[in-house]
């Protein structure tokens, strides 16, 4: 049961750390990303005009 | 043991509602704004197909961290201790299977679908792409049935509302305003307003559990050794050996092991983040990079529970309510985690928490939500229409659909009692789904001698599932053995069904 315990705890410790190392990426670059597809999506509604363009694909 | 609703009090003050009050109003802010940049189907559904890898990610982690999942997560976490965080374990190690090999997710999103059915119709036919939409609209609605009750009775008990009488009738009146609020921001800005809102709630939610984790382990007498022991003296080992005969077992870790992959491949709200990204290799790095984030979503709430469990039974007004009898009450299980994050984290910090959870609920919804209109409406009501259907009368269709499925939502919630074990339901409404189409989208990918026929059957066999929701069948097999034979019948009537009725003419995928 102590290996268990331990187990845990390591689990624990690795599981956090890693998901606090990933946060730091994903919220900087989350945001770049945010402006990147409001330039997309900008860029396809300039070349679509409306809703009414017609069904996609 | 009945409790004086005052007992429900917690530390939620003014200045917390201020900070859930200002979320909302800007959450709901930015989702009706985006409508603006909705200019055809594949934006309101896929989000332009432009989405990078942080971005995706965020939103993928978003979506699968719920209210629900953290409701559901805490359950389990109190009734069977440590053990349960080999389930948080499992889901890791599948995401990050599917990241580090791309299996399937690459080719999906190659293709350029805008919703999985889509692939059944490239590869087998129409026929197999309207039976998997119905068959994963019916599963997928029903699955997040419990969502919104789930997280009404997280608000009411965190917040202290609980103790203002009817806790029923609260429950019933939150859970109302977010579905309404949810409606509206999802309606209107699509999944482009979902990726955005996903992203701000994924900032504001790992805040929140970070600040939740550390009052949970330094608060009073709470910390990781006093709570270890705490369950070491109440329940003994298997309440740390997932493997143990009165734990998990083997079987269980398997098939979650199963359930999580499949999950990530066929599931239309976490697949579909494959679909949004900006290319097959971000769709892949997406579940790389967002496997650390599949693993808090169900540890944290785990240990939140676990220090619920040890604060409780060694507190002088609430052990006899939570442990009649000395042993703990699973029916109670859902208001022990949130009572003890309103009880021991202090006003302000416990608003920047609800404010994340809250978050979690919204994230949530607004990607079931899109993902099943876009289903219903682009795999169900299209292919019966006649002549061409335009991008505006296809998102119409869509967002009539995620008002109708938020009224199904709402009745649903105050009609249907939540079950002990939340996680089963989940599991069995959803695997009624996944197992077919993990089977068909597999075959379909990989295995060229997949036939229509063999694809169409294996997906009714999901229907098998429905044997796991008969209290007799479930008593004398396992849970483990019932969702992986379901798993195995699927792929075993796609195998002999392909061989026996080949197609006439191989489609490409």
């Amino acid at each position: 049961m102590d290996n268990w315990i331990t187990f845990w705890k390591y689990i624990c410790l690795i599981g956090f750390g890693s998901y606090i190392i990933s946060v730091l990426f994903i919220i900087p670059f989350g945001a770049r990303d945010i402006l990147r597809l409001f330039k997309e999506l900008g860029k396809n509604r300039d070349s679509k005009g409306s809703l009414n363009s017609g069904k996609e694909d | 043991m009945k409790l004086d609703p005052s007992s429900f009090l917690t530390n939620f003050s003014n200045i917390d509602w201020i900070i859930v009050s200002v979320y909302i109003l800007f959450i709901v802010t930015v989702g009706v704004l985006l409508n603006r940049y909705i200019r055809s189907t594949a934006d309101y559904m896929v989000s332009g197909r432009a989405t990078g890898l942080a971005l995706n990610t965020a939103s993928y982690t978003g979506t699968e961290l719920g209210l629900v999942t953290i409701m559901y997560a805490s359950i389990e976490g109190f009734n069977r201790g440590f053990s349960y965080l080999i389930i948080p374990m499992v889901a890791l190690v599948a995401a990050f299977t599917i990241g580090q090999t791309g299996f399937v997710v690459s080719k999906l999103r190659s293709l350029k679908l805008t919703t999985i059915p889509e692939f059944f119709e490239k590869r087998f036919d129409k026929k197999t792409r309207v039976t998997s939409a119905i068959i994963l609209a019916l599963a997928g609605i029903l699955n997040m049935g419990l969502f919104p009750k789930m997280g009404a009775t997280f608000m009411t008990y965190s917040t202290g509302l609980a103790a203002g009488g009817d806790a029923t009738f609260i429950v019933n009146l939150v859970m109302t305003i977010l579905i309404i609020l949810v409606v509206i921001y999802t309606v209107m800005g699509g999944m482009v307003a979902v990726i955005v809102c996903d992203y701000i709630q994924f900032t504001v939610l790992s805040i929140g559990l970070l600040v939740g984790l550390y009052f949970s382990l330094t608060f009073e007498n709470l910390n990781w050794d006093n709570i270890v022991s705490v369950f070491s003296d109440k329940m003994g080992e298997p309440v740390f050996n997932p493997f143990h005969p009165d734990s998990y077992g083997w079987s269980y870790n398997i098939w979650m092991f199963v359930v999580f992959f499949a999950t990530g491949i066929a599931w239309g709200p976490v697949a579909s983040r494959a679909l949004t990204a900006k290319s097959p290799k971000t769709a892949q790095r997406t579940f790389l990079l967002g496997s650390p984030g599949q693993f808090i979503r169900l540890a944290i709430p785990a240990i939140f529970a676990f220090a619920a469990f040890a604060w409780f039974s060694q507190h002088p007004t609430f052990s006899g309510y939570f442990f009649p009898d000395g042993i703990a009450d699973a029916s109670k299980a859902p208001q022990a985690m949130p009572l003890l994050l309103g009880k021991i984290i202090p006003a302000g910090f416990i608003g920047i928490l609800v404010a994340g959870l809250l978050a979690a609920f919204m994230s949530t919804h607004d990607s079931y939500f899109i993902a099943w209109a876009s289903v219903i409406s682009r795999d169900i009501i299209s292919p019966f229409k006649k002549g061409t259907i335009s991008d505006k009368q296809e998102i119409l269709y869509a967002r009539i659909t995620i008002v109708l499925i938020g009224l199904f939502l709402l009745i649903w919630g105050l009609w249907y009692e939540l079950p002990e074990s939340v996680w089963t339901y989940m599991a069995i409404t959803g695997n009624i789904y996944l197992t077919g189409a993990t089977a068909a989208l597999i075959g379909g990918v990989y295995w060229k001698k997949a036939s229509r026929t063999g694809a169409f059957v294996a997906l009714l066999g999901g229907i098998v599932s429905l044997i796991g929701i008969i209290p007799p069948v479930v008593d004398k097999i396992s849970m483990g053995i019932l969702g992986l034979g379901n798993f195995a019948i699927c792929f075993i009537l796609l195998v002999i069904f392909s061989l026996a009725f080949p197609d006439k003419q191989e489609k490409t995928g």
